[in-house]
């Protein structure tokens, strides 16, 4: 599995997760930016908000997330990164050492607005 | 002609994007939010600054809907430099900050929340507990130690008639009990200075 189709796959894990209300692109901006454009050019799966970054035989996880504000955002922050360290275990294509870092970027108070 | 230096700068800033807000202004999340955030723009609702931007200007926007209606019996003007500097407290808290740690036994696992979203989580307290709206939100103190004290600096204006001391303390209460439920920090004093006084029915809606 490509770390875009993992991105895309893990992105979908967090997704779904109790407590998170989005995912959020957790690249920098401008290289956020960029995904987008190859999402738009199909040079990459939509959806891949997650960050699977390889360094220095590290493997890093990113996630940033809102976290909806009926439940604890440490629980949900927990959920999360025990998701994603489950996954990561499972997937042969990653060796460790793996990092998963989750952020909160917003406490989610408001009803989840509805996509077209 | 020399220029009055200690004059304060009113000069209107050039448009463009601002920090924290994903290449969008805060005039456009404005007309965003008149428009009914219609048509559902992904580039806004799948930033979490502007989400953020637009959770506080909303509940701002219903708070000058009662201010203006009003408007006849108060001071219109000093309303407006009221929520201009309301405004540009919500434009600087929404860029995210340092990292508040949320502990985990294991060490691969970084958990965070932003500042941004801590001061959002204050806001929202203060914002919706009736008779208050808040100004100020700032964490003093090393938010990045697991353990370390931190101090909250907060101000807000209280509406007329509501007793200042027992209002204060309502506040402190709320939001220690929210960043007790939604963060790891451990909060000492939460100052409150409570800088302005708004007729009663201003906030009523917010």
């Amino acid at each position: 599995m490509s770390d875009a189709e993992l991105s895309q796959r893990l992105t979908a894990l967090v997704r779904a997760a109790e407590g998170v209300t989005a995912v959020y692109p957790a690249q920098p901006p401008l290289e956020a930016a960029a995904e987008v454009v190859a999402e738009t050019l199909e040079l990459r799966p939509a959806g891949s908000y997650v960050d699977v970054e390889r360094a220095d035989g590290v493997v890093t996880v990113r996630a940033q997330i809102a976290a909806a504000d009926a439940l604890p955002a440490p629980a949900t922050l927990r959920r999360v990164g025990e998701l994603l360290r489950r996954a990561t275990d499972a997937e042969p294509a990653l060796a460790p050492p793996v990092v998963i870092a989750v952020a909160v970027r917003l406490v989610d108070a408001e009803a989840p607005t509805p996509t077209p | 002609m020399t220029p009055d230096r200690t004059a304060p700068d009113r000069s209107v800033p050039e448009p463009g994007p601002e920090p924290g807000l994903d290449g969008h202004t805060m005039a456009e999340l404005g007309e965003y939010l008149d428009r009914g955030r219609t048509p559902y723009d992904p580039s806004i609702e799948n930033s979490p600054g502007c989400r953020l931007a637009l959770a506080n200007l909303t509940r701002l926007a219903e708070l000058s809907a009662g201010l203006l209606r009003r408007q006849a019996e108060s001071e219109p003007a000093r309303d407006e430099l009221w929520i201009a500097g309301l405004l540009e407290i919500i434009r600087a808290e929404i860029v995210s900050g340092r990292d508040v740690p949320v502990a985990h036994p294991d060490p691969g696992l970084r958990l965070t929340l932003t500042e941004a979203a801590v001061r959002g989580i204050v806001r929202r307290a203060g914002d919706t507990l009736g008779g208050v709206v808040m100004g100020r939100c700032a964490l003093v103190g090393d938010v990045g130690l697991p353990g370390a004290v931190i101090r909250l600096d907060l101000s807000c204006a209280v509406e007329y008639g509501r007793p200042i001391d027992a209002t204060a303390e309502r506040l402190r209460e709320r939001v220690r009990s929210e960043l007790a439920r939604h963060t790891e920090l451990v909060i000492g004093a939460i100052d409150v200075a409570v800088d302005d006084v708004y007729p009663r029915g201003g906030a009523a809606d917010v």
